[in-house]
């Protein structure tokens, strides 16, 4: 019965990414940067979301859109997505600490990394005014507790079920 | 537009507890409009706008903001609808729309201990009520049949008659604590509308952990399940109408009601009977935006008494990692609490409070908590399982003691109709204090027998809201103290009644609706006696 739970929520997760991409994308405050981003772009966006999370397997679709939106909610994101890959590169030590934190000079690259994983555990972008929401439940948040429990609005199963021990 | 002239009744706001009234009115036969400021919209809507908002921990995040019906709003930044004049601030969070602010609530149905209505004699401070806990036995019991009402018989309400509906079955966290407090504190089940079995045409929970902010199927009763019924039952019901005025005649009686639609074209329907059913912050702006030669300080307020004695549960909380995992998030949200502070001689020396216990996800929480501490990769994912398994989150509902002072009147800033907008003075005083610092040692004792690490109480001296406005239409024998008499009436206008939270003069130490639902039952019954055979 878990098993198949969890078939179906990431059948469904699937289904509302696509629709929630599109209703993201038809935003009208984003309209300006419909355009996807690049190959390029989008493959360094992958490398360094990779190295944060600790995760060979990242949903591209997802991808797409984190870096769309924090391209249109972070300006210079493009530039400082290239300083962090090679902050990272250059310095493997910082992904061996157990919390991230960068030289102060570095503060920069610090907020970008902190941005790309809130992005992927969180599904919003910003804050404030600027906040932007992107996914729900394809949040690595709720990827990592999927074993336990649905994400808030979804159904856990019949009347009673939430009474055995997870 | 549907733009009626006339009804036997006009009932203003379309929340549950005016819907509630108008139903019962329209079934024995009278004529009913029930006037709405806000928009109508579908549940499907609401849970949509809820999976797509940018801010989920914030409740009235899915609820559109209407500008020509303004209520507070909190995200992305404060719309400062609401001013603040006193020490605390008092953030109300109040839906303008079709089925009111039960929209977001955890369908606590709760019945007041019967101290609750003898507060003064009993214990020598607040407030007696004009009504005894036996003059409302029965329509407590008429709510809970409509709502679907659940939960542990034994909490310090007397009851003549089962709960209507079986007890939604415990979720594994509130076992174990269950288990692990006893037998120092006793947690029980709380009483709530969720059905356990399919009732009145809605299913049983299904454990969706969002009965805040909306309840996505239905299983949890709410004031929109209460005004489609008024609407079906043949009440018309006129949504975007935006009441600012009452008219009377010499006598004081109420004649009409001038209302804005959203256009701000003016209209005026007349009525027998009025009930103001529009929350206990914008029915007392209505009545002091309602001035006169005769009535110069507005309707009702002859006496400086409406928007008087605004009270709420100032609430203190406390989270926590339990010792074994417990897992927050299966199961309805609120299902249990400690009720055992709730009465006793103490109250003559400090707050009696409830503690209720939570059974919300904290996913999303341990998650913000665990990027802003800088964990990244696999031990974040550690993290996250870790707090999100063990995570506790406590509060309290403490009573506070109705104080003139604290009260509602109206700002100097306008809304886009150039309506005035609330103004809002909130003071807390030594009785919470110290019932605040007998909670903090009950969640010292609960967090020591739970085995908890990282124990994170909520900033002394600090007090959230709970959302039970009570107290700026107390009802009362005395006029110089009270707004309405025991029937929720208008002491100067007999055909002016008032139903809702604010009619109560005190809070008690539990979720005041059904109390509310009760007396707004009682008072539909008391206009039907009066005017059946007039």
């Amino acid at each position: 019965m878990h098993y198949s739970r969890r078939r179906a929520l990431k059948l469904l997760g699937l289904v509302t990414l696509t629709s929630a991409t599109g209703q993201f994308l038809a935003l009208p405050p984003l309209k300006a940067a419909q355009s996807p981003a690049s190959p390029a772009a989008l493959a360094d966006f992958m490398q360094i979301s990779r190295l944060l999370t600790q995760l060979d397997e990242l949903n591209t679709t997802l991808a797409q859109a984190l870096l769309m939106t924090l391209e249109q909610t972070h300006p210079g994101f493009a530039s400082a997505l290239t300083q962090l890959k090679n902050r990272l590169q250059n310095q493997p030590a910082l992904l061996q600490q157990d919390r991230l934190t960068f030289s102060s000079a570095d503060a920069e690259s610090e907020k970008i990394a902190q941005a790309i994983l809130g992005g992927w555990y969180n599904g919003v972008v910003g804050k404030g005014k600027g906040a932007r929401y992107v996914t729900y439940v394809n949040t690595l948040a709720a990827q990592v507790v999927s074993d336990k429990l649905v994400p808030p609005s979804f159904s856990y199963g019949p009347i009673g079920s939430w009474a055995h021990q997870p | 537009m549907n733009n009626p002239l006339s009804a036997d009744v006009v009932v203003i706001g379309a929340g549950v507890t005016g819907s509630l009234l108008a139903t019962r009115l329209a079934n024995a036969g009278k004529s009913v409009v029930l006037l709405e400021s806000g928009p109508k919209i579908d549940r499907d809507q609401l849970v949509a706008r809820y999976r797509a908002s940018a801010f989920k921990s914030d409740f009235m995040s899915p609820y559109p903001f209407s500008p020509m019906a303004p209520h507070p709003r909190y995200t992305p930044e404060p719309d400062d609808y609401l001013h603040q004049a006193g020490p605390h601030p008092f953030a109300a969070q109040y839906i303008r729309m079709f089925g009111g602010t039960s929209w977001h609530w955890a369908a606590q149905l709760w019945r007041f201990v019967p101290n609750d209505f003898r507060q003064h004699s009993q214990y020598g401070v607040g407030k007696d009520w004009p009504i005894g806990y036996d003059d409302l036995e029965d329509y407590y019991y008429q709510a809970e049949c409509i709502a679907g009402v659940g939960g542990s018989p034994d909490n310090g309400s007397p009851r003549r008659h089962p709960y209507p509906m079986a007890r939604v079955p415990a979720s594994w966290l509130q076992q174990r604590v269950t288990a692990r407090l006893a037998p120092d504190f006793t947690v029980l089940d709380d009483s709530t509308g969720r059905n356990s079995r399919s009732f009145d045409g809605r299913p049983a929970c299904c454990g969706n952990n969002n009965c805040m902010p909306v309840c996505p199927i239905d299983a949890q009763y709410h004031g929109g399940i209460a005004a489609q019924q008024a609407e079906n039952s043949g009440v018309r019901v006129v949504t975007e109408a935006v009441v600012y005025k009452l008219e009377h005649d010499t006598q004081g009686r109420i004649i009409a009601a001038n209302y804005f639609d959203w256009n701000k074209a003016s209209h005026r329907i007349t009525a027998e009977t009025f009930v103001l059913a529009a929350n206990a912050i914008e029915t007392p702006k209505l009545l002091l935006m309602s001035v006169s030669d005769t009535f110069p300080h507005g309707i009702a307020n002859a006496r400086d008494t409406v928007g008087r004695n605004l009270c709420d549960h100032p609430a203190i909380g406390v989270t926590f990692d339990v010792d074994e995992e417990i897992w927050p998030g299966r199961g309805p949200v609120s299902p249990c609490s400690i009720g055992q502070f709730r009465d006793g001689a103490f109250r003559s020396e400090h707050a009696p409070f409830r503690i209720d216990i939570s059974n919300a996800s904290q996913v999303a929480a341990v998650t913000k908590e665990a990027l802003s501490e800088g964990y990244f990769g696999k031990k974040l994912q550690e993290q996250i399982r870790f707090r999100a398994a063990r995570r506790l989150s406590i509060k309290n509902a403490l009573e506070q003691l109705p104080d003139p002072n604290n009260r509602v009147t109206l700002s100097d800033k306008k809304d886009p109709l150039g309506l005035p907008t609330p103004s809002l003075f909130w003071n807390i005083d030594d009785y919470v204090v110290k019932g605040t610092a007998k909670t903090r040692e009950c969640y010292d004792a609960i967090a020591a027998k739970l085995g908890a690490t990282n124990v994170r109480h909520s900033k002394s001296g600090k007090f959230s809201n709970r959302q039970h406005i009570t107290g700026t239409l107390s009802m009362g024998l005395d006029p110089a103290t009270s707004v309405t008499d025991g029937w929720g009436r208008a002491h100067d206008h007999p055909n002016l009644f008032m139903v809702g939270t604010g009619v109560m003069p005190t809070v008690g130490t539990c979720n005041v609706t059904l109390t509310a639902m009760a007396l707004a039952l009682r008072t539909a019954d008391k206009i039907l006696q009066e005017t059946q055979h007039g």
